[in-house]
């Protein structure tokens, strides 16, 4: 065989399978079926792929037994089948929920009257000023719409609550305020300065969480002391503040001052000189009279800027509560102003009652939350650490996996050498036996001369 | 040479099975999780096939199939649609199938006596000799050999002799399923070919 068909037949060869799977193109096609015609070789080479072929495909494989597919289901839905849940990070989730949650059980509490009873809370939405419409709407959603709690609608609500509250007095104001207000009373009250002092301080044990607000129970104490030693009508201020028009409240105030006449104190501040219906005005517009000395005696600003920093980074679902709270005070000091509730009156004590409860209930949602949030810490660190180890498993496997192909592609080295040996004597033996075949074929060529000669 | 007319047919329905994959998919995403069944139904037997011949391991090829199913499963969001459903399929089978082989080589396997014969070298069919069937027996001991060669192949060289003469695969869907080039398929598929027939002609 010349060199020139040897190179063919290489060409050929490799074409070979693509024939068979009907793979080449036209050409590439004639090309082969033109050279195995006259070639011996590789027509017989053919013919053994040919065979390799169908062997193969012959190989009989199971299928898998009878309830597979319920089985794999089964799987998937019980054990980790899940894909990863596109859902809210697990803090807003749980803040959402608690959310929810506590309006539950205000609203539960207040419809049984253990909170506020049954009038306290309609009652307050019908006594608030017509015009202020949008503080209604607020209160509306919050005690009623359980859809807009727990879709956040409500959680904004409150910020814009609580924020319009803090931006009336201004954040650096009130830092300003509240560091000068040390220096000043320093020898008025010393308890109203530790008050302040610890306000101030670092606060320790800061959540991660969000939702979890930076606030202390020193924080909550300084509300309700600041409650306690604060007379009604500076409840009415907050509440209303809290309905986003101090203004509204301030003018009713004086007007039911003036109406009432001589009944201008709130009953409890009566001795100690508190607001006669003129200083009610000037405590929102000039700076407030620093009061005398004495146990009863309070400075609206410490006690406001204590409850302000507090409140503003209280989470939202406190915040809210704090605001019901502050409409029932608003209710109550109204109501005392106007002559309807007596001094220690069942109407009276039912109010401090309440205010026990929700300042009880407020801790014991602080604690629940500490706990509720430390849980879930605990369980995002395992979560993270669970998936860390799979993520290093992963990391493992693929190594393992790349030293395996390294590893085969030595192997394959080899084989390749190995079949380049083979090929090489398989070709000096093919041409060998070719070589013979001509022989063969002269010889028989040579014999049938002769017998045609005989 | 041609495939076996069932596989011949699977082929030919390819597009067909495309749009099919596109519906359930789309069920899927629109929240039918149940769907997913279709999918199994639809490729447990090929992708089974393929796992046993990759895996060469008859033993543990139904688990691995369920695994390959619960790893899409969880990945299907993540299935971007460039290639086809069943490409990918393959692809997780094929993956799962030579982690399986390579964590499982040199590691001695329990034998079972009602299990796998004829597979993975377990116990080699004893012969009837009551039925005295010549034929059968030697058709059963060429199966047996072919199994054997083709389980002697490199992972690339047995993977696409698997999808080209199991599955009845075109060259490009293969390229597409191992991510080669259609010519490396083509002379992959070659030299596993030759490689069977040298071992069969031993």
């Amino acid at each position: 065989m010349s060199d020139p068909d040897r190179k063919a037949c290489r060409n050929v060869e490799d074409q070979l399978s693509a024939y068979l799977d009907d793979e080449l193109d036209p050409k590439g096609r004639s090309e082969v079926e033109g050279h195995i015609r006259d070639c011996l070789r590789c027509a017989s080479l053919q013919g053994d792929l040919r065979s390799v072929v169908r062997s193969v495909a012959a190989v009989p494989t199971p299928a898998p037994s009878p309830g597979f597919k319920q089985r794999t289901m089964d799987k998937i839905r019980m054990e980790g089948g899940r894909q990863a849940p596109r859902t809210a990070p697990a803090w807003l989730r749980i803040g959402a929920v608690g959310l929810a949650a506590s309006f539950l059980i205000i609203l539960t509490l207040s419809v049984s009257g253990i909170i506020g009873g049954p009038r306290y809370l309609p009652a307050e939405l019908a006594r608030l000023p017509a015009k202020n419409e949008a503080a209604r709407t607020i209160m509306e959603q919050t005690i009623t719409d359980e859809t807009a709690v727990r879709t956040g609608g409500a959680v904004d609500n409150h910020r814009g609550i609580v924020g319009g509250r803090v931006d009336e007095v201004g954040l650096d104001q009130a830092s300003d305020e509240s560091a000068g207000l040390q220096r000043e009373t320093d020898d008025i009250d010393p308890g109203r300065v530790i008050l302040i002092a610890e306000s101030e301080a670092p606060r320790p044990a800061r959540s991660k969480f969000k939702n979890m607000g930076v606030y202390t129970s020193e924080d909550l104490d300084a509300y309700s002391d600041f409650l306690s030693n604060t007379p009604e009508t500076q409840a009415v201020y907050l509440s209303y503040q809290a309905g986003t028009d101090a203004r509204k409240a301030i003018d009713k105030l004086v007007a039911s001052f003036q109406l009432s006449g001589e009944k201008e104190t709130a009953p409890s501040e009566e001795k100690e000189g508190a607001a006669a219906p003129d200083r009610i005005g000037a405590k929102f517009g000039e700076e407030p009279d620093r009061p005398a000395e004495g146990k009863r005696s309070y400075e609206r600003r410490d006690g406001e800027l204590a409850f302000q920093k507090w409140n503003g980074t209280a989470p939202e679902e406190i915040q809210a509560q704090v605001t019901l709270q502050q409409y029932a005070d608003f209710r109550m000091a109204l109501e005392k102003l106007e002559g309807v509730i007596e001094e220690d009156g069942p109407e009276r004590q039912r109010w401090l009652a309440n205010r026990r409860l929700v300042i009880g209930y407020l801790k014991k949602t602080q604690d629940a939350d500490k706990q509720d949030l430390g849980d879930r810490a605990g369980a995002v660190r395992g979560e993270e650490s669970a998936l860390g180890k799979i993520a290093r498993k992963k990391d493992r496997d693929e190594t393992e996996e790349q030293r395996g192909i390294e590893s085969d592609t030595v192997t394959r080295k080899g084989t390749k050498i190995h079949r380049a040996r083979k090929t090489a004597g398989d070709g000096v033996k093919a041409r060998a036996t070719l070589e013979e075949n001509k022989l063969d074929q002269q010889e028989k060529r040579v014999i049938l001369v002769i017998q045609i000669v005989k | 040479m041609r495939r076996p007319a069932s596989k011949e047919a699977e082929v030919g329905g390819q597009s067909r099975r495309s749009i099919e994959d596109e519906r359930t998919l789309e069920r899927i995403r629109s929240g039918d999780r149940d769907a997913f069944g279709d999918l199994v139904e639809r490729y447990q037997e090929r992708l089974h096939r393929v796992l046993v011949r990759i895996s060469d391991d008859h033993h543990d090829a139904e688990d691995l199939l369920q695994e390959v199913f619960v790893k899409a499963y969880r990945a299907l969001d993540r299935f971007a649609g460039e290639s086809q459903l069943f490409t990918w399929l393959y692809r997780i089978a094929i993956n799962t199938a030579l982690s399986h082989r390579r964590k499982g080589r040199g590691r001695p396997r329990p034998v079972s006596l009602e299990q796998g014969r004829n597979e993975g070298g377990a116990l080699p069919e004893l012969p009837d000799t009551r039925r005295g069937a010549p034929a059968e027996l030697e058709a059963a001991e060429e199966i047996d050999q072919v199994r054997r060669a083709i389980a002697s192949l490199d992972d690339d060289h047995r993977t696409v002799v698997v999808l080209k003469d199991i599955e009845g695969l075109r060259y490009e869907e293969i390229a597409e399923i191992i991510g080669c080039p259609r010519g490396t398929v083509k002379s992959r598929i070659h030299r596993a070919r030759m490689a069977i027939r040298d071992r069969l002609q031993k």
